[in-house]
């Protein structure tokens, strides 16, 4: 045993062993730092209100847009896919979507969608999700509105 | 029907909260006082009664649609069958933490009854806290989250559960899950006593070790279920999305695998005492996270339920335990030092070192992820969400290398390992990989490099637990057995360690599973009129018609799909409507597995027309079928690790020859 005080977990190791032990949890959390940086810029998806994208010019980058699928706007089928509007306030956000639909979709239905404004203006989402508020205990309100915080 | 069980199920819970708040200070004071730990422990009896009565009124409530009850009505119907009406017991957040609390109590029973006469100085504390936590959850259950609350006025009919959990697997997985997280309270219980008593011997290690893999396995067996609920019932074509609620039951998991493997070193060379508390700890700390996620809505996510009144307090709770326990700790360290040391990087404790770390970080970068949503909006004001492209690329890698270790770890030797035995071992192994490997980069080509590493990692696993299988049988078909005896015989007469090796068999098929189906998945959408066919793969699939039916509280639409390939298969893909959820359709997947090649031809009916043509997604899923037969080894190989030690001649052998314990070999 060491004299000095030492950390209890390790013990009071002799040279060789502690020092190669220590700069193997070194290199681990340096490749966990690594694994961190360069994975985090790929898989942040930013949120964008339906103003902010329509102000800003056509990006590269994904981006997500949430709001309620506008009454009326819904169109299905045929080559275009699923065309419908995101309003968000008095903004409204044309979005073309292919692909499965949700089975919640639906107007007035809040949703999320993902992806690129092409130069026209139109929202090229390739994802889209449907929420519900509360999903999974009802999708109707209560009358007494007790399930709502 | 009006019925005063509920008011009986009140009356049951916020008695049971009475009892189990005098028991735990009881079973404190009980240390000096014999007479009052007799009366606590009889407190825990009391207590289980007590819950177990309000889940009985509960259920008398749901089968008896007594819809003055807010909870019955917001999760049943009158269309919902019994076992329906049964599992909406934890169909809503009220019923689940009243399922919490339910389950501990039985768990803080079960402990009571196996471990009281194991560890007498360790167990009134162990109760007290058991005690503690039980009464966080009665607290919320009579004051904020009343599962037994009415309404003003009865409605006809309840609302129903959703229709995505009226599947079976939805039955079983959320209260698997629910248990899982639960049951990481026992560990943590014997972590506490061990700080407030000081006892960390041996004894306590046993205890720590048996209820963890308990734990452990449930959990396991919930993220089972929970992956082939996803698969099957909301037909993405994935089972594991990295949802924050999946994250959430995975945190808990993976640190109990590290804490399974890290309390090996410490029972082996006494060292590592504060590292295998600290897990014990943060695993139920994250445990309760995960409830918390789970049950209170803080993270939005497809699982999200009501937010509600119970996040303060669940994050009061979380805060008190961790500040409380980690406390102790550092008021126990001067008495924590460790016995031995880490003598040489090729060793087997520096092995079981890094698995801990590779462990942790992969915990750690998902925590990161599931939370920084979180704290981008309160700190930043930026929303983002974190997609699975973050984990694949933080956990991919994480993964990868465990999954080396796991092969590497078993073949390496206590204190230090010969550069001779080293190359003995690992020549086969090794030699599996690159032949593994070099096969399947010719076979996928070079551009999936990826694929075929993650595969020449499995074969290199394969080949580790195949040569420790190989020496075992061996040694005894030199003794003269025949191999099917050779084999069950070191099994048996090994069961810790060869269970330990049929888990780490299962882990390496799972795996290949998940390579096989991260890799190779490939997705058509495609409309078809009524004969016609399309190719996926090197599977022809042609669309033969189109046929509705009614159920009682369901309208459906069929659409059949004939496959042909090696193994020719018919598949049938709905659209169902439940009555009351017309808003809300559920599409039926239709799943078949092929053979040889064990592929998943997965078929999703989008939509149709009134000609009878239809949409269909198709996905083409290679291997998914080894995840679930990986997760049922790996739950075999537990049971066969944990059942013998735990329930036969378990504490008199270890404790009358320790010298020959101290030879056994641990895995």
């Amino acid at each position: 045993m060491g004299t000095d005080v030492v950390w209890p977990q390790s013990g009071p190791v002799g040279r060789g062993g502690q020092v190669r032990v220590l700069a193997a949890g070194l290199l681990v959390l340096a490749a966990l730092a690594y694994l961190v940086g360069a994975s985090l810029p790929q898989g942040t998806v930013y949120y964008q209100t339906v103003a902010e994208i329509q102000r800003r010019p056509a990006d590269a980058q994904p981006v997500r847009v949430a709001g309620l699928v506008a009454a009326g706007s819904v169109e299905r089928g045929g080559p275009a896919g699923l065309q419908f509007a995101i309003a968000d306030g008095a903004d409204r956000l044309p979005v073309v979507y292919h692909g499965v639909v949700p089975d919640i979709f639906g107007p007035q239905v809040e949703v999320v969608v993902e992806g690129r404004r092409d130069p026209s203006g139109v929202f090229q989402a390739q994802t889209l999700l449907a929420k519900c508020p509360s999903r999974f205990q009802s999708a109707v309100p209560t009358p007494s509105g007790a399930n709502r915080p | 029907m009006i019925t005063p069980f509920a008011d009986v199920g009140y009356i049951a819970l916020v008695l049971a909260l009475v009892v189990a708040v005098y028991s735990a200070v009881a079973a404190v004071a009980g240390q000096q006082v014999p007479a009052l730990l007799t009366s606590a422990y009889r407190g825990v009896g009391a207590v289980a009664t007590l819950v177990s009565l309000a889940v009985l009124a509960l259920w008398v409530g749901l089968l008896g649609h007594d819809f003055t009850v807010r909870y019955i009505v917001e999760t049943s119907s009158r269309t919902m069958d019994p076992l329906a009406l049964i599992s909406a017991l934890w169909g809503g957040q009220a019923g689940s933490l009243l399922f919490w609390a339910w389950t501990q109590a039985l768990l803080t029973g079960l402990v009571l009854w196996r471990s009281r006469a194991r560890y007498p100085a360790l167990l009134p504390v162990v109760t007290a806290t058991l005690l503690a936590v039980q009464a966080f959850f009665l607290f919320l259950l009579a004051l904020v989250a009343n599962p037994f609350a009415r309404v003003p006025l009865a409605p006809d009919d309840g609302r129903g559960l959703n229709p995505l959990l009226l599947d079976v697997g939805m039955r079983i997985h959320p209260p698997l899950l629910l248990t899982g997280y639960m049951s990481f309270v026992v560990p943590f219980a014997f972590a506490v006593a061990a700080l407030v008593t000081g006892d960390l011997s041996r004894t306590w290690l046993t205890a720590v070790r048996r209820w963890t893999l308990l734990a452990w396995a449930i959990q396991a067996a919930g993220l089972l279920m929970g992956a082939w609920w996803a698969y099957h019932v909301l037909g993405w074509g994935g089972y594991w999305g990295w949802d924050p609620v999946e994250n959430a039951a995975l945190l808990p998991w993976l640190t109990a695998t590290a804490l399974l493997h890290s309390i090996m070193v410490q029972e082996r060379r006494g060292m590592l005492k504060v590292w295998n508390l600290g897990l014990a700890i943060g695993t139920f700390a994250l445990a309760t996270f995960g409830t918390f996620v789970v049950r209170s809505g803080v993270i939005s996510s497809v699982h999200s339920f009501a937010q509600s009144a119970i996040g303060p307090y669940f994050f009061a709770f979380v805060a008190v335990l961790t500040l409380g326990s980690g406390g102790l700790l550092i008021y126990r360290l001067p008495a924590l030092r460790a016995e031995g040391q880490f003598d040489a990087l090729a060793s087997r404790e520096v092995g079981f070192l890094a698995n801990n770390w590779l462990l942790l970080a992969a915990a750690a970068a998902t925590f990161w992820g599931t939370l920084f949503p979180l704290l981008s909006e309160a700190v930043r004001g930026v929303k983002v969400a974190i997609g699975p492209q973050f984990y694949r690329g933080v956990n991919g890698p994480i993964f990868l290398a465990l999954l080396v270790l796991m092969g590497i770890g078993p073949l390496l030797a206590w204190r230090r390992t010969s550069r001779g035995s080293l190359i003995r071992n690992f020549r086969l192994p090794v030699l599996a990989a690159a032949v593994g490997g070099l096969a399947l980069l010719v076979a996928v080509g070079l551009d999936r490099a990826g694929a075929a590493l993650a595969f020449a990692a499995c074969a290199f696993v394969l080949g580790a637990i195949g040569l420790e299988f190989g020496r075992g049988v061996r040694v005894r078909r030199r003794a003269g057995a025949g191999w099917g005896s050779a084999l069950t015989s070191l099994v048996t007469t090994n069961r810790r360690r060869y269970g330990g090796y049929i888990v780490h068999l299962g882990i390496v098929v799972l795996a290949l599973g998940v390579i096989g189906s991260s890799f190779f998945q490939q997705t058509a959408d495609v409309t078809l009129r009524r004969g016609e066919q399309t190719t996926i793969g090197r599977y022809t699939l042609r669309y033969t018609g189109l046929t509705s039916y009614r159920e009682p509280g369901v309208a459906a639409t069929t659409a059949g799909i004939a496959v042909q390939g090696a193994t020719p298969l018919t598949l049938h893909t709905e659209r169902r409507v439940y009555s009351g959820w017309e808003q809300q359709p559920v599409t039926g997947v239709a799943i078949g597995t092929t053979l040889p090649w064990l592929e998943d031809v997965y078929v999703l009916l989008t939509g149709w027309d009134d000609a009878g043509t239809a949409t269909f997604r198709v996905f083409l899923n290679p291997l998914v079928a080894l995840v679930w037969v990986g997760g049922l080894l790996l739950l075999i190989g537990t049971v066969i690790a944990a059942w013998p030690v735990a329930v036969r001649q378990p504490h008199a052998v270890r404790r009358a020859v320790p010298s020959l314990v101290g030879a056994l070999p641990d895995a």
